[in-house]
């Protein structure tokens, strides 16, 4: 082939033939026929090796800037073709994207990390503890006499071949940090529990549980009122209305439970509040003298105020779920509304 | 416990409204279940704390209300009547065990007709729950239910002997209850004895050989204090509870178990016709049945954030029957009454003064202490993970931590290896999880079968092996998925593994009997496995009914992972050079592996290779039987220079030599 005619012809041609295309699928064509793989701007450029050594750069430097020369009209043309076909047709901004989907999160630990956020944001610590208990962690340096009846309160999973225990509440965390660390201490232990019951829609044998505990000179049980009263605020609206009633834990004195107006009839009395008005969220009081001699604190300089509550229950009052086998059923229906 | 609002008013005036009443009975801890209308007044249902034994009365509540409203209380006093033989001269008592029953009073009443109660009587036991039976059992009963002091009537003619002996129970000694059930007694029993064979166990049950019948004619009615923790160990360990029981196991009144027997004595004799016989039969061991104590006052307004004065704290105290003496301004000197076993010590008698001067006269503050806990506030190292997870289409799933023993072994599971429950709820939750893929594919084949397609589901909880006689309870990260084959997975698995930064390499298959065995790999750390991933095998699939469709997933043991994760990392310039790139295209052996030639590739390399690449494989006929083509893109790059190429080329020279010495491999001409 004369390669330098067929440069002449293809530089002449090739920009006219890509202004006057009409329509897309034939500008499309057109850029095959010039510029694809097999096209005539390739050819040349394998031809390349048919000129005289000193001429190849020149020719290679021509065809590159041809190359670039074309693919910029075609990328004009390309848009002048969309400009005026968007004249006829509007696009149908309502059409579909590809499916949607937000993987779901069990509303039990969203609820126990909204928790633990509120008291992190008033400066509590959090610690962790095994679910694999000794009676004494569990029981005994919490002030569970033996054989007292306070400890049929906790159904308890023992193991096989061992003297060990599934915790039934995370308060052996609080033992734990006592033990091992000087007071003062600020700090909620979240984490799963056990209690030896048959599952219904108000039982299960697993659930989990926040608890804390707040130790110093003079935390006293005003304050406990105050950072409760501060808690449900944060966690369910700024004007609840809270109550605080005497109880009893083997591991408080004073004990006290503390009851929020019920969400859902305000305190006029509904079935959810079972017609009282308020609804039960969380068990406190001051830690008893007794546990802090279980773990070597001086409770004549020290003393602060223990609390916990259960998370489900918190998740089925804030989302109004009604049956707690639902957060261990883990149906992606449920799960994707979190 | 049920509490008829007529009876109290036996005690007290009450005009308020049942409503205001139980509100009120709440302030002080006494929870109101639930009010009812009967036929007979209203009824409070109360759920009463365990340490508050004395509570489970009219009585106690009454007091308790009347010192809530500031009205007075009393118990209506009567006189006994007494006639014919003295009881010491018939019958006599020995107690020995004094510290099963400190405190131990029998009476006899002769000559009664068992009978029918009267209308008021059986009236007021339905209404507080009780059944009538007969006039003696309902005496008892009401007995039981206005004053907490549980009795027991026997039939006297029954009693072989006439020496009752409180003892500890013999080793393996019989006893039939009064409903017919058989007890083999041990030593830590109470038992009451007559005629050397068991009559009671004290504080639980009677026996069926000394019960009261309609033919009774003399009966021994027996009050006593029974030590609670003995009672609690006998409840126990013979799986009996009874009304008595429980009221014992939570402390009754030493110093009102007298009283309790006049007052039932009386009611039995005018309900029976019976007559009481002179005097009672005591034992009393307890010479003090009320504790004592020295109280400071700043030592009850401390931890309340209150500033009582004694005197308040007097007031306050005194109508629940506490004797308080003011030593000074500062010290108060405090008698307990015999009920209140609950109460000891100091801080016992500052939450009297808690609940008696109301929850809600303490004000609610916030603490101005300001404590720091650094040690405690660790950021959660392996958040990313679920990140990731949750990027890649994952929910998050929460399972029991309770599992089937039968399905780990049945998926291969070594026994010695699982924790089991001693007394699980049943079968299928015999063990702990010894793998968090248990508990996660039963959720996951549940929601193929309600007819999902992309299940994908993740849990982070604990699992628990035993070690010989360690337990080992460890955090795991644990996930599955319908859709995902296993490059996904091992792509899921990588992500997870880059996004803790953590150095890690790769071994296959897994090996690991819960996935398939030739699609699996495990992960490993300086050497040590920290978990697989891969399709789930048969095995593991067949442990859950119903699973239609097979599973790829994985885990990870983060609580391995804690050394190694590194949070503190120093930002690392990149290079300011261009990096460059060659393709390198070999045949070699369809047997030689991936992961074999980049190893070679990136031993060769040297420090400035810094990616390698796979882009493209295959086989055809003209690479020829039993050969492959891999295609490597390599990047080159230096912190210091810009690459020459023949820097480059260099090294790609003894890439492609090494290739071919240790591999075969020719070089494919592109
Ligand atoms: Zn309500």
């Amino acid at each position: 082939m004369n390669f330098k005619k067929e440069y002449e012809k293809l530089a002449s041609i090739a920009a006219d033939e890509i202004l006057s295309a009409k329509g897309r699928e034939k500008l499309e064509e057109i850029k095959i026929k010039f510029l694809g793989r097999k096209g005539q701007l390739s050819l040349l450029m394998k031809n390349l090796g048919s000129l005289e050594a000193e001429e190849r750069p020149i020719w290679g430097g021509k065809l590159n800037s041809l190359k670039k020369k074309l693919t910029q009209a075609l990328e004009e043309k390309v848009k002048e073709l969309l400009d005026e076909s968007k004249k006829y047709e509007a696009i149908d901004y309502t059409l579909p994207t590809g499916d949607i989907s937000l993987p779901g999160r069990n509303p039990v630990l969203s609820v126990l990390e909204d928790v633990s956020e509120i008291f992190t944001e008033m400066g509590f610590g959090i610690a962790y503890g095994p679910e694999i208990e000794t009676d004494y962690t569990n029981f005994t340096a919490l002030n569970f006499m033996d054989d007292h009846p306070a400890r049929d309160m906790h159904d308890t999973f023992y193991l096989r071949d061992s003297d060990m225990l599934l915790r039934t509440h995370t308060s052996p965390v609080q033992i734990r940090i006592m033990q091992n660390y000087p007071p003062p201490y600020k700090f909620i232990a979240p984490g799963k529990c056990y209690r030896r019951d048959t599952i219904d829609a108000s039982h299960l044998p697993v659930f989990h549980q926040v608890e804390g505990l707040m130790v110093d000179k003079d935390v006293n049980f005003s304050h406990l009122k105050g950072i409760l009263d501060e808690f449900a605020r944060r966690f369910f609206k700024e004007k609840i209305q809270t109550r605080f009633r005497p109880s009893f834990f083997p591991f408080t004195e004073p004990s006290a439970e503390m009851d929020i107006a019920c969400t859902i009839c305000e305190g006029k009395g509904c079935p959810s509040c079972g017609g009282n008005g308020w609804l039960e969220i969380l068990g406190a009081g001051m830690v008893d003298p007794e546990v802090f001699r279980h773990c070597g604190v001086d409770s004549n300089i020290w003393q602060g105020f223990a609390f916990g509550m259960g998370v489900e229950r918190m998740a089925m009052i804030k989302y109004g779920i009604d049956d707690l086998r639902l957060f261990f059923q883990n149906d992606l229906r449920f799960l994707e509304q979190f | 416990m049920l509490l008829p609002l007529e009876w109290l008013k036996d005690y007290l005036d009450i005009d308020e409204s049942a409503e205001k009443i139980a509100d009120l009975l709440v302030s002080i801890g006494m929870e109101v279940e639930s009010f009812k209308d009967t036929p007979t007044g209203k009824v409070f249902e109360i759920e009463l704390t365990p340490n508050r034994g004395d509570c489970a009365s009219v009585v106690g509540l009454a007091r308790e209300l009347a010192a809530a409203l500031g009205k007075p209380f009393s118990i209506p006093e009567r006189e006994i009547f007494e006639e014919g033989e003295p009881l010491s001269s018939i019958y006599n008592v020995s107690v020995d065990e004094p510290l099963f029953a400190p405190v131990y009073h029998l009476r006899l009443i002769r000559g009664v007709e068992v009978g029918e109660s009267p209308d008021w009587l059986k009236e007021r036991l339905l209404a507080a729950g009780q059944r009538p039976l007969n006039s003696v059992v309902d005496a008892t009963n009401y007995l039981m239910l206005e004053l907490n002091q549980p009795l027991h009537a026997f039939d006297a003619d029954k009693i072989q002997g006439k020496t009752i002996i409180v003892r500890r129970g013999g080793e393996g000694e019989e006893f039939l209850a009064l409903d017919g059930e058989k007890i083999l007694l041990t030593p830590e029993d109470t038992v009451i004895s007559g005629g050397g064979r068991p009559i009671a166990l004290g504080g639980v049950v009677g026996g069926e050989n000394s019960g009261v019948t309609d033919k009774t004619q003399n009966i021994l009615l027996e009050s006593a204090y029974f030590t609670p923790r003995v009672i609690s160990a006998t409840e126990r360990r013979h799986g009996i509870k009874t009304e008595a029981s429980y009221r014992f196991s939570r402390g009754t009144d030493p110093g009102g178990a007298l009283k309790a027997l006049d007052r039932a004595a009386l009611m039995i004799s005018e309900l029976t016709g019976g007559k009481i016989a002179q005097g009672a039969l005591s034992v009393d061991n307890m010479p003090l049945k009320g504790a004592k104590v020295e109280v400071k006052v700043p030592y009850i307004n401390k931890p309340l954030g209150t500033d009582l004065k004694s005197s308040h704290i007097k007031k306050l105290l005194v109508p629940l029957e506490f004797t308080v003496r003011e030593e000074d301004e500062e010290t108060l000197f405090i008698e307990i009454p015999s009920f209140r076993g609950d109460v000891r010590r100091p801080s016992d008698i500052a939450e009297e003064v808690a609940r008696t001067y109301g929850y809600d006269n303490i004000k609610s503050t916030l603490p101005t202490s300001s404590i720091t806990t650094e040690l405690l506030r660790q950021a959660d190292p392996f958040k990313k993970s679920e990140q990731v997870l949750a990027c890649s289409g994952y929910s998050q799933a929460v399972t029991l931590s309770l599992s089937s023993s039968k399905s780990a072994l049945d998926a291969g599971m070594n026994e010695r290896e699982l924790v089991f429950v001693d007394n699980p709820i049943n079968v299928n939750m015999d063990i702990l999880k010894p793998s968090i893929l248990f508990g996660l594919l039963e959720a996951a084949v549940y929601n193929v079968n309600q007819g999902r397609k992309d299940v994908s589901l993740f849990e982070r909880g604990p699992i628990f092996r035993k070690g010989g006689e360690n337990l080992y309870e460890r955090e795991a990260l644990g996930f599955l998925s319908a859709t995902e084959d296993f490059f996904e997975i091992k792509k899921t698995v990588l992500t997870i593994l880059e996004a803790l930064r953590l150095d890690f390499t790769i071994d296959y298959p897994s090996g690991s009997p819960l996935f398939d065995s030739e699609a699996s790999a495990l992960i490993k750390i300086s050497g040590g496995e920290i978990g697989a991933f891969g399709l789930l095998s048969e095995n593991l699939m067949k442990t859950v009914p119903n699973a239609k469709k097979s599973f790829s997933g994985g885990y990870i043991i983060l609580s391995e992972l804690l050394k190694e994760t590194n949070l503190d990392r120093k930002y690392v310039p990149w290079s300011p050079y261009p990096s460059v790139f060659r393709d390198i295209s070999i045949v070699v052996n369809t047997s030689l592996t991936h992961s074999a030639i980049y190893d070679n590739i990136f031993q060769s390399g040297g420090r400035i290779l810094k990616n390698i690449r796979l882009f493209d494989t295959f086989r055809n006929e003209r690479i020829g039987e039993g050969k492959k083509s891999m295609s490597y893109e390599l990047e080159f790059n230096s912190n210091d220079k810009t690459l020459t190429s023949e820097e480059v080329e260099v090294k790609m020279k003894i890439i492609l030599e090494n290739l071919e010495d240790s591999f075969d491999a020719t070089l494919r001409e592109l």
